[in-house]
């Protein structure tokens, strides 16, 4: 039997739902803005000219990249510590560390962050311990609030790759650095780390792409003072006042990066082809 | 020579409830070629681990160059660990695996390019400075290891199992060239091994280890030719051994009651009227002749003959309860089913204590 059946029901399902939208995704972007804001067809760059105004990418574009790479940074500092630890222990203990990393997913995500804007508003306990403390931060509807809801949210996507590739490590490497004259601080920094590489670098596509397009956690969190291009995109085709062209070439520009992204990744993997 | 440098004072190890090394005490001679010998399980690993500081022992006292070395460190044991999986760290070249033990003694790059240079010369590897470990074959790698090791110029190299891996025939090369590196780099090597021949052939000296004790030490003549427990006899090299009674003595010479056959015996120390006595002789060192010809001083019935070129392995009954293993170079026209006479030198029939494990 040729196997290359087996590739048709998937293979179809992607051109139906994947390729033929953003086929259209793309036409839309061609098209020129209907006095309702919907589409008046026709072929033009007009759209991607306009993007090129700083009024898009020096502020939503550009806040999504910092807070993008930011969670990246939070969330690998946070996460490889947590990996670590879970990937060096065993038994039971390991398996219930890892259903906790997972477990916030049994929650809707909009629930969970809905829940981080009741901690974190004035009235919120969070802040009031702060305001204890000294600090008064109006963490709701500022940068550091949508951070702290955007590393909340995508933390486990740093952690499991990165906890999948320290678990396979051979730690007697650890051994052989140590008995080389290796302090401990040492054959982490030269030996675990450059090994767990691949695990970085897949968590950090997998927290950095989502988190680029963002815009629940934004709006919710940021309450319209946090503008990133992904609420942007968002108000362009569901807000007051919207521009489906404008919104589909901006959709199309922030699609062709993560894809920038994706290509440096594989490179890197291949790069990286001693392991295994 | 008589330079102590690794000793171990009762050490002893426990995991759970298994006491994986036994009160173990060794010295180890400076520029010696020391071997652990045992099955696996033996505590021999354990042993190493302890000496390279990755275990720490329950009990017993550790000395290296003769300053007290229990609680150091294995950062700082002036001794180097060659791992049985080679443990290379694979994102790194051959030469930055060889460096990095002087990269963390902080030497001058020169120098170290130096080093790393002659250390992959010594191992033969000069021109593979520049792959990396999954780029060479497994002997390669091995030596890769080696060069690892030596090249911060350690007091003692320890080797756990390190031709494990390696088939027969690149086993037997390495054993020459492992011999010839310590000659040139006059270094204690303590050997693991489970391979009692590699043990036999390089070593200087040896300790036989079983369920985390030491049995005997020695060099492998001595442990050859005079096993002094049935576990030795019996794992290094064949041994058939036969348990006795002593009937008669006269100082070193005794008369030893095996079922219903009876046996001169020399013995190094003198044995006892009626001591229980094991008594190991073996396979190679019993020659077989015509019965007839009447000096045999057992004779038998060929049970089992196996023709393997350089030699044949015969299996004859001695007596309907005993029966001895033979092996003989070539073949004398010995067929099974015949009669035999069986004699052998007085010196390889060794009697070992009955008490003794």
């Amino acid at each position: 039997m040729n196997a290359r059946i087996l590739l048709w029901p998937g293979f179809a399902w992607l051109v139906l739902f994947f390729a033929v939208p953003l086929g259209i995704i793309l036409l839309i972007s061609l098209a020129h803005r209907a006095p309702d804001g919907m589409i008046h067809w026709g072929i033009s760059a007009e759209n991607y000219l306009r993007l090129l105004d700083p009024l898009y990418w020096a502020g939503p574009f550009g806040n999504s990249l910092v807070l993008a790479a930011l969670t990246t940074i939070v969330s690998l500092l946070l996460g490889y510590p947590v990996a670590y630890a879970i990937a060096r222990r065993s038994g039971p203990v390991k398996n219930l560390l890892l259903f906790l990393v997972i477990l916030p997913f049994f929650t809707n995500f909009l629930v969970r962050i809905y829940a981080w804007f009741i901690l974190l508003r004035p009235e919120g306990w969070i802040a009031w311990l702060l305001r204890a403390l000294g600090l008064d931060l109006g963490l709701l509807g500022s940068p550091l609030g949508v951070l702290i809801g955007l590393v909340y949210g995508y933390l486990p996507f740093m952690i499991l790759p990165l906890y999948a590739t320290v678990e396979r490590l051979d730690f007697s490497l650890v051994e052989a650095a140590q008995d080389l004259g290796a302090s401990r601080w040492q054959s982490f920094w030269r030996i675990i780390f450059p090994l767990s590489r691949p695990g970085v670098i897949a968590g950090a596509v997998l927290v950095f792409i989502p988190v680029l397009g963002e815009f629940i956690t934004p709006k919710l969190l940021g309450g319209g003072k946090v503008p990133m291009f992904g609420v942007l995109i968002e108000e362009k085709f569901l807000g007051r006042v919207p521009d489906w062209p404008l919104g589909a070439a901006m959709a199309l520009v922030l699609m062709s990066l993560v894809l920038l992204v994706l290509a440096r990744y594989f490179h890197q993997l291949k790069e990286s082809r001693w392991v295994g | 020579m008589d330079e102590v440098s690794v000793e171990l004072r009762g050490i002893s190890k426990r995991f759970g409830g298994i006491l994986a090394v036994d009160r173990v005490t060794l010295q180890i001679y400076r520029g010696e070629f020391f071997s652990l010998l045992g099955p696996s399980g033996c505590g021999k690993t354990t042993t190493l681990r302890i000496i390279a500081g990755f275990e720490h022992p329950d009990s017993g006292e550790l000395l290296i160059n003769g300053s007290p070395a229990t609680h150091t460190p294995p950062q700082e044991r002036d001794v180097n660990l060659v791992f049985q999986n080679y443990a290379l760290f694979p994102h790194l070249t051959v030469e930055q695996n060889v460096a990095f033990g002087l990269e963390m003694q902080k030497l001058p790059r020169a120098q170290i390019r130096e080093r790393v240079g002659r250390a992959l010369e010594l191992v033969r590897l000069s021109g593979l400075g520049s792959r990396f470990p999954h780029q060479l074959s497994g002997g390669q790698q091995q030596r890769v290891a080696l060069a690892r090791a030596i090249v911060t110029e350690p007091s003692v190299l320890l080797l756990d199992e390190p031709l494990g891996a390696l088939d027969l025939k690149l086993r037997q090369e390495m054993q020459l060239e492992l011999k010839r590196l310590q000659r040139e780099l006059k270094i204690t090597f303590l050997y693991v091994t489970h391979d009692q021949d590699e043990a036999l052939k390089m070593s200087d000296r040896l300790a036989v280890m079983h369920h985390g004790r030491v049995l005997q030490i020695g060099t492998p003549q001595e442990i050859y030719e005079r096993p002094a427990t049935r576990f030795v006899a019996a794992f290094i090299g064949e041994s058939n051994l036969l348990e006795g009674q002593v009937v008669h003595t006269a100082g070193r010479r005794a008369v030893v009651q095996i079922g219903p056959l009876t046996t001169n015996v020399l013995s190094d120390s003198p044995l006892q009227l009626h001591q229980r006595v094991t008594l190991a002789l073996r396979p190679e060192r019993i020659q077989l002749c015509f019965p007839n010809e009447g000096h045999g001083i057992w004779t038998g019935l060929v049970e089992e003959l196996l023709y393997a070129g350089k030699e044949t392995r015969y299996r004859v009954r001695v007596s309907p309860e005993i029966t001895l293993t033979v092996i003989s170079p070539g073949t004398n026209g010995i067929t099974v089913g015949e009669r035999v006479g069986l004699t052998w030198d007085l010196q390889s029939l060794r009697p070992i204590p009955e008490h003794s494990a």
